[in-house]
């Protein structure tokens, strides 16, 4: 039997939290490395009374402290006569270390805005209420464990480190350094003064996988999605999501914190297996096999090679701009619909 | 037979070398006297003190003086690299100001003779030796050269502690600063000068500072005192800025309670003097003065300083530092450090005050919090805009873990209780004076509008009473004139009335606002249950063709008012957004076509846009220029809806400026408007549209009405066209590309 992780969701409604008990439930028991519990509360007034379900939270902080492994918190804790907030607990959670996923029970808009896509950076991890939730859930409290326990592996007087050199570390890639300084915002990632704190250690940790999950793994440049991969190499999105396709750059996929919420790769590794030829060409020498051209989205015609972080569409350099403030620097291959730019930039 | 002679050569250097370097190199005199009180900046004086008058003028620092060795090597010495050599001074480490080792010939400038008296500690005789020789520049520029003029001095040593420093006494005076000039020389020293100094808590404060006094190598600051002869007092520079603040607060601590005191304009009684019984837990000793500089017209001018240089400064020295004991805390006020989280809290729009006093002390009501234009947090100072020193004495944690305790990396305090109590207070004046201020300007601008509406008042009472008494106008014009100059005057006092109504008008349709944007959260939560229940009937339509129809139709349609959900929700978001300028038109009526654009498809209706990429939008509210937008292409497919017959239909949207002016019009293929309701069809609850069976579920008839009140207020116009070829009706609105938020 391996350790014990327990996922703490939050909602005031009783059928999400089953809901999403149960999709937890079903991604954990796949993994037999770890034994998932998990408890929901629903916390209401009744008249003056409370349920007690506060007093059982806390009790858990106190005497679990060390096995909650996420809090799954409902945006919106206000439908039965409100006690607590959505922000208390992401509070709470800051204060200990502690990990959080917010859910939104409302619509998902067609495309991200850049007013959204630029919000939320080190506070908690945002997912959308679709029968995928506890799924994505369970992959992320993973992620975080593994930061976590890799992190207790580290032998050295972490305080004389940075934070992107710690990083490197957890990620196996110590020669990535350099790289991830450049995903750097402007909120800071503060490095505690000697591991044998275990809160400021999580805080730590949980900052960096925030950082990791919400900043490197979103913005392409280091490490790349599905999409801004295929744009990258050149191959249209569909044609490179043929396992015979992917199978050719197998050597660069990513493995780490985060790997299972979507398929990342290494851009520096993608680079050494091409060698020189673009991707169609590799796919062709090596499986056989014909791919088309990755187009851009807005022209459908000219050659893609970036990423739109708002349509998370491939997009050509000419058809878009970058180099925007809350866009990381090493973020080189995100970018934004010209017009979409001229559209909403001046806009809250 | 040929003869060779070896020797040597030397330069000789002209005495006229002087002049070059003082009246030519500085040939204005304010520069002479920033150069020379330079020098004594350089020297690690505490003070300068400069006073002009009629017949001469001295400049006297409390530095570390001249050795005879110094004043060879140094003084006499023309152009010497020292300064560029020494990088940081000799005591306090500052860095050095002169660079080019001439400033002293500056003096020059300002007159004919000057007179050195130098006083410094001469290490080789182990005693204090005063200096004095006086330079005649005439009668050394009448030497051949600078080597042969021998400029006698003499030296006392004396047997006894002697206070350091040096005295320049420039006399022969070549001429006296104008008043343009004083203001000028103010400005070139002010970057010299201590911001945070003057506000040391004074003689008669409990709170201990005097520990630092002792400190050797503190930097005391430099402070500058002008004395003009005639004023009174002498000036201190750094003070005489600090004055110019919109607000300022400072707490004492007097026994058991805090003495707030708040300023304004009156900078001598203040308009707050408040005890505050302390909240939380003991922080010991305090006293803390702030100074508020918000950018504002007017706020340097007139000021004896120049004004550029003075926000300059404010801004060089900005932040609230915290001295324990005298020494300075660090991090607190420096660059990005924001330890009273009022920049983070600005940028992210809190309304909410922070500190648990202004919760207490200064409650905001609903209303308040509310409305934009006067919840003070939405407005309060910031970092930049503030230069503010706290003062305590920490307990070094003696007391049980209570107390203000240093952290162990002298990085800041440990976060305890007392932190967070000296969080709070701090916290507190910042917001209360975000509160005096805010309600200030709001009463400055009703007085100013007022004061406008009274002038024109008067002006019509002047001109009636001009034509009653003109005995060359005849009485039945004087009649006329007087009946329709009274018309006026009346008409501006209804325009007053109409500007009450249309202010009480505009807050019950922002009650309507809040509504609005209930319903868009509604609806987000309405189109995502449908989403779910689509997701489910996915599952199960297998082969029922109808179902897999019905459910692409559901998809489509929650896609649709999902996209005018996002459309509303930014347009909520974005409605008090600030002016901004330099945007381009363009994408604004793109995006209202992209929020039309499932009702455009689903009608068959062409929304065509005819605007260059470079025209930009007018200086107005960007949500402004979209609603108007809105309005009329909404109103142009209303009027196709509502044509029996459709076919190729268009809503053409152009725009287009002027030197002057802005310009937007929508043409529409729709039912046309009839030349005899033309007239109407501004007024409110008018409409075309109400008898007709309409999907747009039209017939309020408000929309035109606040088009054209939205376009008033622009100061600009709409009116219905001469529609272009094909189309049946044209809208034209012109907006002055100049407003009062700037110009586009």
């Amino acid at each position: 039997m391996g350790k014990t992780r327990i996922i703490i969701v939050i909602d005031d409604l009783n059928q999400n939290v089953k809901e999403i008990l149960n999709g937890i439930n079903d991604a954990s028991c796949s993994n037999n490395a770890v034994e998932f519990e998990f408890e929901g509360f629903t916390e209401h007034i009744e008249g003056n009374q409370t349920d007690g379900t506060t007093k059982l939270l806390e009790e858990y902080l106190t005497s679990r402290y060390d096995d909650i492994s996420l809090f799954v918190v409902d945006h919106e804790l206000s439908r039965k006569g409100r006690i607590v907030t959505d922000a208390v607990f992401v509070e709470i959670a800051e204060a200990i270390g502690v990990p959080v996923v917010r859910y939104h029970r409302a619509m998902k808009p067609s495309s991200d805005t850049i007013y959204s896509a630029q919000k939320e950076h080190m506070s908690s991890i945002k997912l959308d209420f679709d029968a995928r939730l506890g799924e994505f859930a369970c992959k992320i409290s993973e992620g975080f464990d593994l930061l976590r326990d890799k992190f207790e592996s580290l032998q050295d007087n972490i305080s004389r480190h940075k934070p992107a050199s710690i990083l490197a570390s957890l990620l196996d890639a110590p020669g990535v350094e350099l790289e991830l300084e450049q995903y750097l915002t402007a909120r800071d990632i503060f490095i505690p003064q000697n591991n044998h704190d275990q809160r400021a250690n999580r805080q730590l940790t949980t900052r960096l996988g925030y950082w990791l999950h919400n900043v490197i793994l979103k913005y392409p440049g280091l490490i790349l999605n599905t999409v801004a991969t295929a744009s990258y190499l050149g191959i249209q999105p569909e044609d490179f999501n043929q396992d015979e396709v992917k199978g050719c750059f197998q050597d660069a996929i990513y493995t780490g914190p985060f790997d299972g919420v979507d398929n990342f790769w290494w851009r520096v590794k993608l680079d050494q297996i091409l060698d020189g030829l673009d991707g169609p060409e590799y796919v062709e020498s090596i499986a056989e096999i014909t791919v088309s051209e990755c187009k851009c989205s807005v022209t459908g015609t000219s050659p893609a090679g970036y990423y739109d972080i708002i349509t998370k569409q491939p997009i050509s350099y000419n058809e878009s701009v970058g180099d925007m403030q809350w866009i990381p620097p090493g973020a080189d291959l995100t970018r934004i619909n010209k017009q979409t730019y001229e559209e909403e930039a001046p806009l809250k | 037979m040929s003869e060779t002679h070896e020797d040597y050569l030397v330069f000789s250097v002209d005495s006229h070398l002087l002049q070059e370097l003082g009246e030519r190199l500085v040939s204005e005199a304010t520069v002479a006297y920033a150069e020379l009180i330079k020098n004594a900046y350089d020297a690690d004086s505490s003070s300068c003190n400069v006073s002009i008058f009629q017949n001469y003028l001295s400049i006297k620092d409390d530095g570390h003086g001249m050795t005879l060795d110094e004043l060879k090597s140094r003084w006499m010495r023309v152009a010497t690299t020292r300064k560029t050599k020494e990088v940081f001074s000799r005591s306090y480490e500052r860095v050095m100001t002169g660079a080019k080792g001439v400033g002293r010939f500056a003096a020059r400038t300002l007159g004919s003779s000057l007179k050195v008296d130098t006083t410094a500690y001469d290490h080789s005789l182990h005693a204090y030796t005063t200096i004095s020789i006086t330079f005649k520049w005439p009668t050394i520029d009448a030497a051949a050269s600078l080597s042969d003029k021998k400029i006698k001095f003499t030296r006392v040593i004396h047997d006894s502690h002697q206070s350091t420093g040096t005295s320049l006494t420039i006399s022969k005076l070549r001429r006296k600063l104008s008043n343009k000039e004083i203001k000028k020389l103010r400005s070139e020293i002010l970057g010299l000068t201590n911001a945070f100094l003057p506000l040391w808590p004074p003689t008669n404060s409990k709170t201990s500072y005097i520990d630092s006094q002792k400190s050797k190598k503190r930097d005391p600051g430099f402070t500058i005192f002008l004395n003009f002869g005639e004023e009174e007092d002498s000036i201190n520079l750094a003070e005489d800025v600090l004055k110019l603040y919109a607000w300022r607060a400072a707490i004492d601590r007097e026994d058991s309670v805090y003495r707030l005191k708040i300023w304004g304009d009156d900078k001598k009684n203040p308009i707050l003097d408040k005890k505050i019984t302390p909240l939380y837990s003991e922080i010991g000793n305090l006293y803390c003065d702030l100074r508020y500089f918000p950018r504002r017209k007017g706020q340097f001018i007139d000021k004896g300083i120049n004004g550029k240089t003075a926000y300059n400064w404010v801004s060089n020295n900005h932040g609230i530092r915290i001295y324990d004991r005298g020494f300075r805390i660090f991090p607190y006020g420096t660059e990005n450090d924001d330890w009273l989280r009022i920049d983070r809290d600005r940028s992210h729009s809190k309304r909410k005050w922070a500190s648990d006093y202004s919760l207490k002390l200064i409650p905001m009501s609903v209303e308040e919090e509310r409305d934009t234009n006067v919840n003070p947090m939405l407005y309060i100072p910031q970092n930049h805009q503030i230069i503010g020193a706290v003062f305590v004495s920490s307990t070094q944690g003696e007391k049980d873990g209570s107390g203000l305790i240093p952290s162990m990396d002298r990085e800041g305090f440990v976060k305890n209780d007392s932190f967070f109590e000296l969080f709070n207070i701090v916290r507190f004046i910042v917001e209360y004076i975000a509160k005096f201020d805010r309600e200030d300007i709001l009463k400055k601008e009703e007085n100013e509008r007022r004061a406008d509406l009274n002038k024109a008042k008067n002006e019509f009472r002047n001109v009636i009473k001009t034509i009653e008494n003109s005995t060359t106008i005849s009485s039945s014009d004087k009649k006329r004139l007087k009946s329709t100059y009274e018309l006026v005057a009346k008409n501006v006092d209804e325009l007053e009335q109409y500007r009450r109504q249309t202010a009480e008008s505009l807050n019950t349709m922002t009650l309507l606002g809040v509504l609005a944007g209930f319903m868009t959260h509604e609806h987000e939560s309405v189109i995502w249950n449908i989403g779910r229940a689509i997701e489910e009937l996915d599952g199960i339509k297998k082969k029922s063709r109808p179902l897999i129809e019905a459910i692409s139709r559901l998809r489509k349609s929650a896609e649709a008012i999902g996209d005018y959900v996002s459309y509303t929700r930014s347009f909520i978001r974005n409605v008090s957004a600030e002016v901004q300028t330099d945007l381009k038109a363009a994408p604004r009526v793109r995006r209202v076509k992209k929020s039309y654009a499932t009702f455009a498809l689903d009608y068959d209706i062409d929304i065509r846009i005819d605007v260059e990429s470079r025209v930009l939008m007018p200086a107005i509210p960007i949500m402004m220029y979209e609603g108007l937008v809105m309005n009329l292409v909404g109103n142009g497919l209303k009027a196709i809806v509502a044509k029996k017959n459709r076919d190729n239909e268009i809503v053409l949207v152009k725009a287009w400026s002027d030197d002057k002016k802005h310009y937007l019009s929508v043409s529409d293929t729709g039912i046309g408007i009839d030349e005899s309701l033309r007239g109407r069809i501004w007024d409110p609850l008018f409409t075309t549209t109400s008898n007709i069976d309409s999907p747009l579920g039209t017939g309020m008839g408000l929309g035109l009405s606040i088009v054209k009140r939205v376009v008033d207020m622009a100061g600009g116009s709409v009116a219905v066209t001469e529609p272009e070829p094909n189309y049946s009706t044209r809208f034209e609105i012109s907006i002055p590309r100049k407003s009062k938020y700037g110009e586009n």
